[in-house]
């Protein structure tokens, strides 16, 4: 089944689409752009490192 | 009246209306009859704007309806599983019709009342109009739903299998009822069944489709009395299927000749019904191997001299008549034989 | 009591209700239990003075309004979020839908930090923003809003997944518009799971502490959260401070919850589905 009678038309898709992905594009996909920028913000080099220290091999488990 | 013509309907590589074209006039009851898969359900979709046709044209009372949509239409539906809004009570749901009318078009609120009220009469069951369908059973259930649809008056009503969900004796009783409300009503009605015998039984017309295709249209008593098909043959009722040979126009079916006009000459298939085999003692053709009494009727196992099975009904004086009993041998008369060409089967 | 037990046809209940109700006083229960009776033990004088703070008092406002701000936010756009995921189909559904899980899995305090980067006036967002979100009352919202969003779209997502097509295209012959059979069918279909759902977020936010402290500001009277308040008093060694503010802290949400499950007790009873 294709269901014709509970198509809604195209406006009204793309818009409620372009909506839910705002919101989620302001309040989830930017913040964890922000954080792993930040954490690659001094290259790569760094994060490794600071990934090696041993309180942060501890904390990861 | 609706007019259907050349539809059809692909689901991907299924089709599921090839090429279907029916005529429905008004204050008929009619049936689309056919096996799962045989497309009636999206042929009844279509009717309701539910699903849209790949090709072909819907026309209700005249007007072009392929375009139209669903709510427009003013096609009464009732689903298989009634499809009730379980937030609502009866009343509300058979008044829902009423209530999402917009403008000059919606009755007043004492309006809708008094209409809900009618029409729960007419289903009896004017006095739950305040339960929730969840405090309902399958066929009071089943009549809200028939309620709800009747409410916004509709110029066609369609039902996708009725009675499905019902156990038998309920089935009965509202099939009977059904047929009184859609005659008093001056109704049009489609519905939808897997059942030859609510078919047989309830409508004026009946549709038999198979794969997607119309295999013939008739009378109920046309349909059981005169198949097009050796399909529709072995749909409609029990039926006892042959080989034959056909040479000039002569039909050869174990020791029966029947006259075979306008078949082609080579293999084809006969059938015969079971209630049109008459028995007797005199020249013993085949050998009883079991029987069983089913009520007004025995019905004989039978053996021909090659070994073919073949079942024949008889009614109980004549079965006690001639003492028949496992084992013996007897003589059969078939008084209507149908043969098909082989490659119409 | 014996006749009563004779009678349980669930082999084992005995065993896992003494199990989930131990379990459950561990974990809950006694702390909890612990909580009022510190609260208890002081005078209705001290209670009065702790609780009628201007400082307190504001701090409650800005928790309990914010969270509810939050969660209706979180109701209005986790329903269109969940709407979107379920009915429509557009290129990188799945990445999106493995998205909303992302407050759940992500430290707090992470989050909190990201989030005033984000927001603050220099911040990619901040800065086209007419009015300052970072370390201020909104800035607790945006917060509290990041958090409770995987509440109400994942449980509304199987609801709404469940509701039968059919009774959409039953309002369709009808003669119910779209709008109309999405308002009078499909909202009440998924009203419960809705109300949980943002119930559930309110109560998300009302707790939260990690990522709100860093965007809030916590400027006392002003963008200070409950729990923030709670942590300054025990800093100060304020124990019975704390715990008055904590208690009635409790008081309030456990009354707000309760009132939510009454709410939809009573809505399932109506329908006759109670059991």
């Amino acid at each position: 089944m294709n269901r014709a009678a509970l198509k809604d038309p195209a406006w009204v898709r793309w818009s409620l689409t372009a909506l839910a992905l705002t919101f989620l594009l302001a309040f989830l996909a930017l913040p964890l752009a922000a954080v792993l920028t930040e954490a690659l913000r001094k290259g790569v080099g760094a994060y490794a490192a600071s990934l090696g220290g041993e309180d942060t091999l501890a904390a990861i488990g | 009246m609706i007019h259907v013509e050349h539809l059809t309907k692909r689901f991907g590589a299924f089709t599921a209306l090839d090429d279907v074209s029916l005529a429905v006039p008004d204050g008929r009851l009619v049936a689309l009859l056919g096996p799962s898969g045989s497309g009636k359900t999206t042929l009844l979709r279509i009717l309701a704007g539910l699903d849209h046709p790949d090709a072909g044209s819907v026309h209700l009372d005249g007007l072009d309806a392929t375009a139209v949509k669903t709510r427009d239409r003013r096609v009464g539906f009732v689903f298989q599983h009634y499809a009730l809004f379980r937030h609502m009570s009866v009343a509300e749901n058979v008044a829902f019709g009423l209530n999402v009318r917009k403008g000059p078009g919606k009755p007043a609120k004492a309006e809708i009342a008094r209409r809900v009220g009618t029409l729960l009469d007419l289903v009896q069951l004017g006095g739950l109009a305040g339960r929730y369908p969840s405090q309902l059973s399958g066929g009071q259930r089943q009549r809200v739903a028939l309620a709800r649809a009747l409410a916004v008056e509709p110029r066609l009503l369609l039902l996708d299998e009725p009675f499905g969900a019902l156990d038998a004796q309920v089935r009965k009783d509202l099939r009977r009822w059904l047929r009184q409300l859609h005659d008093e009503m001056g109704l049009t009605s489609v519905f939808v069944t897997h059942d030859q015998e609510e078919a047989l039984e309830l409508a004026d017309e009946v549709v038999v489709m198979s794969k997607g295709r119309i295999e013939q249209i008739g009378s109920p008593a046309e349909i059981y009395d005169n198949p097009a098909t050796p399909f529709v043959f072995q749909f409609l009722g029990n039926a006892n299927r042959l080989e034959a040979s056909i040479a000039g126009g002569v039909a050869r079916v174990g020791h029966w000749r029947v006259a075979a006009p306008g078949i082609p000459d080579g293999p084809g298939v006969a059938f015969i019904r079971p209630h049109e085999i008459d028995v007797d003692l005199a020249d013993p053709v085949a050998a009883i191997r079991h029987q069983v009494v089913l009520g007004p009727v025995v019905r004989l196992d039978l053996a021909l001299a090659d070994g073919t099975a073949v079942e024949a009904a008889i009614d109980r004086e004549t079965h006690a008549r001639l003492a028949l009993r496992p084992g013996q041998p007897v003589g059969l008369t078939a008084r209507r034989i149908r043969i098909f060409a082989e490659n119409e089967v | 009591m014996a006749k009563g037990i004779a009678r349980r046809i669930i082999p084992g209940f005995a065993p896992t209700l003494g199990l989930t109700l131990a379990y459950l006083s561990l974990v809950v229960l006694i702390p909890l239990a612990a909580l009022v009776l510190k609260a208890a033990g002081m005078g209705a004088a001290q209670w009065l003075d702790t609780l009628t703070d201007a400082r307190v008092l504001a701090a409650f406002k800005l928790s309990f309004g914010g969270a509810l701000a939050a969660a209706l936010v979180n109701g209005l756009f986790g329903l269109l979020i969940a709407w979107v995921l379920v009915r429509y189909s557009f290129p990188g559904r799945k990445l999106v839908d493995a998205l909303i899980d992302l407050p759940f899995a992500l430290p707090t305090a992470v989050a909190g930090i990201a989030l005033t980067a984000l927001y603050a006036p220099a911040g990619w967002i901040g800065r086209f923003l007419p009015v300052q979100v970072a370390f201020t009352p909104l800035g607790v919202v945006v917060a509290m809003i990041f958090i409770g969003v995987p509440f109400v779209v994942r449980t509304v997502e199987p609801v709404l997944q469940d509701v039968d097509a059919e009774l959409e295209e039953a309002a369709a012959s009808l003669g119910a518009s779209r709008p109309q059979t999405f308002r009078l069918v499909v909202l009440p279909a998924v009203g419960p799971a809705l109300l949980t759902g943002i119930s559930l977020s309110f109560a998300r936010a009302v707790g939260e502490y990690g990522s709100i402290i860093f965007i809030a500001g916590n400027l006392p009277g002003v963008s200070e959260i409950v729990p923030l308040l709670i942590v300054t008093k025990l800093e100060q060694y304020d124990y019975v401070g704390a715990t008055a503010i904590a208690a009635l802290m409790l008081l309030v949400s456990f009354a707000m919850l309760l009132a939510v499950n009454l709410l939809q007790k009573w809505n399932r009873q109506r329908m006759g589905a109670a059991s």
